[in-house]
């Protein structure tokens, strides 16, 4: 199979533009956009549980680049069963900044929240465009919500955005900084590895939650673009948002782009078994279909276009 | 006024406590009364009007449990003064109190659902 090509966001038609709107309101339609939200919810619960049992897999650990990975392209698999021409796009949030971006415009995202509730109320996935959401609760059951990772949320079924208004987007320096590091991952391989010289920890980095001693605050890059969008993009539920997909692709292009940059260093770390988070051979549930290792390499799938 | 703004000038008023400067977005905060979920004796109830909301912190056989105008706000503890809520779920509170807090901003008087709740919405 010829790999595909996924483009920023800037540079697709508006042919392409209309195309991957539609798949995207298709897959809801059906159900399937909402099991995906869901699914985003039970990892990201168990990948915080002060559990006995069980290796976290999708956040605040290694498995944060190949977690997303897998979980974008089943996405990105998803809407391509409605319309095979299309791919996802990303977002380069270092450069594309303007809340007046095509991004946020009528015919793709859709635009910020309006003053007081922070609701959409432009666009494809506004509600009041038909947009509602039906995941911002996964189901609730006898045992407390912190042993079984079931989450509640809010009882608002509209999109949410606040611009800006948390933290600003990341640079292209933040972005450099971090891509020239050039250890994947360390011990204790959580929210606090690689925080002091050397820095050993691209993926904490990347994640955003370790800086740099010259960078003022945590929570940069994929922290900063999740802060920066606001609203539903900083909560649990944050596939909610369409756009958490445009970002996580920027951020599985960045994985990509590192190791380019690094060749000759293991591209994922721990490689061994290791308790509590994926090795370089676990199967990444829920799917457990590929491990880190087998998902390396993306290119018999897609490319980027640059 | 910016919310950072606002995150810091609660911080700046709160007491400070025993807690490593690991924290979210706004970076090390000062600790309040639930710096720690161990300092507290079993059953001691923190409560506060913020914003318009109730929020109550207990300790609950060592975990805090959060609960705005009596409704649970779920928390994870990801290690000392590290939590995250299902409302800020992309920056790190120091303390139970602040993720309350924060939750309570992001809520912008939307309740959060309580046990039991179906799973999806109502039509």
């Amino acid at each position: 199979m010829t790999p595909y090509i996924r483009k920023n966001h800037l540079d697709m038609t508006a042919e392409e533009k209309r195309r991957f709107v539609n798949a995207v309101l298709e897959i809801k339609r059906r159900g399937v956009y909402d099991r995906l939200v869901d699914l985003h919810i039970r990892v990201n619960s168990t990948d915080y549980l002060d559990k006995d049992t069980g290796k976290r897999l999708g956040h605040i650990n290694p498995g944060l680049l190949p977690w997303h990975r897998q979980y974008i392209l089943v996405f990105e698999r998803e809407l391509r069963k409605v319309d095979p021409r299309v791919t996802l796009p990303y977002w380069d949030w270092t450069t594309d900044q303007g809340e007046d971006s095509p991004l946020w415009a009528d015919d793709f995202m859709g635009g910020n929240g309006r003053p007081g509730d922070r609701q959409v109320m432009t666009g494809p996935f506004a509600r009041v465009n038909g947009f509602r959401l039906n995941v911002s609760v996964v189901p609730v059951g006898e045992e407390h919500p912190s042993l079984n990772g079931h989450y509640t949320q809010d009882d608002r079924d509209f999109l949410v955005r606040d611009f800006g208004t948390i933290a600003p987007l990341p640079t292209a320096k933040e972005l450099e900084d971090t891509l020239a590091l050039p250890v994947y991952d360390c011990p204790p391989w959580n929210y606090t590895s690689g925080h002091t010289p050397p820095y050993e920890s691209f993926r904490n980095h990347l994640e955003g939650y370790a800086k740099f001693e010259w960078e003022p605050n945590f929570g940069k890059l994929h922290g900063a673009g999740h802060s920066w969008v606001g609203g539903h993009m900083v909560y649990i539920g944050s596939p909610n948002d369409p756009v958490f997909f445009l970002h996580h692709c920027f951020i599985d292009k960045i994985w990509s782009l590192w190791m380019e940059r690094h060749p000759d260093v293991p591209h994922y770390l721990p490689v061994e078994d290791t308790t509590d988070v994926p090795g370089l051979h676990t199967p990444l549930g829920p799917w457990h279909t590929m491990t880190p290792a087998t998902l390396l390499d993306h290119t018999c799938w897609y490319r980027y276009d640059n | 006024m910016k919310r950072r703004e606002v995150i810091a000038g609660v911080a700046a008023v709160a007491a400070a406590g025993a807690i490593p400067a690991v924290a979210g977005y706004q970076g090390a905060s000062a600790g309040t009364a639930d710096a720690h979920p161990a300092a507290h004796a079993a059953g001691e109830v923190h409560t506060e009007r913020y914003q318009g909301r109730t929020i109550r912190v207990a300790d609950h056989g060592g975990a805090p449990v959060v609960t705005i105008d009596g409704r649970e706000l779920h928390l994870m503890r990801l290690g000392e003064g590290a939590y995250l809520s299902a409302l800020c779920h992309y920056e790190l509170s120091a303390t139970p109190l602040q993720a309350a807090r924060r939750a309570v901003q992001e809520l912008r008087g939307a309740q959060l659902l309580p046990l039991g709740h179906s799973g999806t919405h109502q039509a």
